[in-house]
């Protein structure tokens, strides 16, 4: 399946839609390693700045980490949100916001969350949610969540 | 001073230390309200929260100029200031990114039609509502006090489309405080982009 993502990532500029699914569709398959979930928009000045650090934590440790990357955009901007991806070589899954219920989705992101992006929450190897930032997050900050997960 | 009260400062010291600002200082539904006094981006004046509250309350939006979620809200906010002052409740914008000027503020209330009361914030009533996206709403009482907070509208399905955006969440909370009835569902969640602080 998440072959099948970023290959359509890489290939129809589109990409798949995440929703109240998303511990299923975009963490569980990452059981055993540490998953980043980001949420962005193109839109949003906070998020295009963090989003480098996030992509170089994530190549940096690749054999241990997961960066998954929701687009908040309109689903109708699901091209914009990809054409920006392409530019990191869209080698992480990527998805585009597609819940029917808001607060279903929010819940399964965090229950605590406020509403804010850019977010960032962070699952440990068993899938346990153990880190959510709203707001710019820096490499330090999750350079530090991730070297205490995988000691 | 004994060794227990220099403990018992190094505690509170360190507890202001950890915890953000924001999270001390946030207001919850029930809960009255401090005065405060901000900017008018039009006028120029220090307005205080008695002088921009309505017989029986008040909307404080949080609002950005450059977000696409609160801008999708531009006419629903205007909408409502004019519906709802003849009930008594003021409609007021509060922008309170530090990205952004007070010209800049006016000149987009002024261009987007926000016929309402916008004030400039540095932070600190963001920091004293625990405010931290936009748009997001506290409704007050005539008594300063919180009745409502959290989400304009399409809390259940956030759109940054001004044509599909809608005060659903917000007006029967306004239309209980206008009446001084309880309000029903006090909180719902604001989607949004972060103040930046």
């Amino acid at each position: 399946m998440i072959a099948a993502a970023l290959m359509l990532t890489f290939l129809s500029s589109t990409l798949p839609t995440v929703g109240e699914d998303l511990i299923e569709k975009a963490v569980q398959p990452h059981r055993g390693r540490v998953v980043v979930v980001n949420l962005w928009a193109t839109w949003c000045g906070p998020c295009r700045e963090e989003f480098p650090d996030l992509v170089r934590l994530y190549r940096e440790n690749k054999d241990s980490v997961v960066l998954v990357a929701v687009s908040m955009d309109e689903p109708e901007d699901a091209g914009k949100a990809a054409e920006y991806l392409k530019q990191y070589k869209s080698d992480f899954p990527a998805y585009i916001r597609g819940f029917k219920d808001f607060d279903a989705f929010s819940n399964a992101l965090d229950p605590k969350w406020k509403g804010a992006i850019p977010t960032t929450v962070v699952f440990d190897q068993s899938g346990k949610r153990v880190f959510t930032r709203e707001g710019k997050v820096t490499y330090d900050q999750l350079k530090k969540v991730i070297a205490r997960l995988n000691n | 001073m004994t060794r227990n009260t220099v403990g018992l400062l190094l505690v509170l010291v360190a507890c202001f230390l950890i915890i953000p600002p924001q999270a001390l200082a946030a207001v919850t539904v029930g809960e009255k309200v401090t005065e405060f006094s901000l900017v008018d981006v039009r006028t120029g004046k220090e307005l205080a929260l008695n002088q921009v509250t309505g017989r029986s309350g008040v909307a404080l939006i949080f609002v950005a100029t450059e977000c696409p979620y609160s801008n999708a809200f531009n006419k629903v906010m205007a909408d409502l200031a004019k519906e709802y002052r003849a009930h008594g409740i003021t409609v007021v914008g509060i922008n309170s990114n530090k990205t952004e000027s007070a010209d800049a503020v006016k000149q987009h209330a002024d261009t987007k039609g926000l016929d309402f009361v916008v004030l400039k914030d540095e932070g600190q009533v963001a920091d004293q509502f625990g405010a931290t996206r936009t748009p997001e709403v506290f409704v007050l009482d005539k008594e300063m006090v919180v009745r409502y907070h959290g989400a304009i509208g399409n809390s259940k399905m956030p759109t940054t489309k001004p044509g599909e955006a809608k005060a659903d969440d917000l007006r029967p909370a306004l239309d209980a405080v206008a009446k001084g009835a309880p309000v029903q569902v006090a909180e719902t969640k604001a989607f949004g982009c972060t103040i930046k602080r």
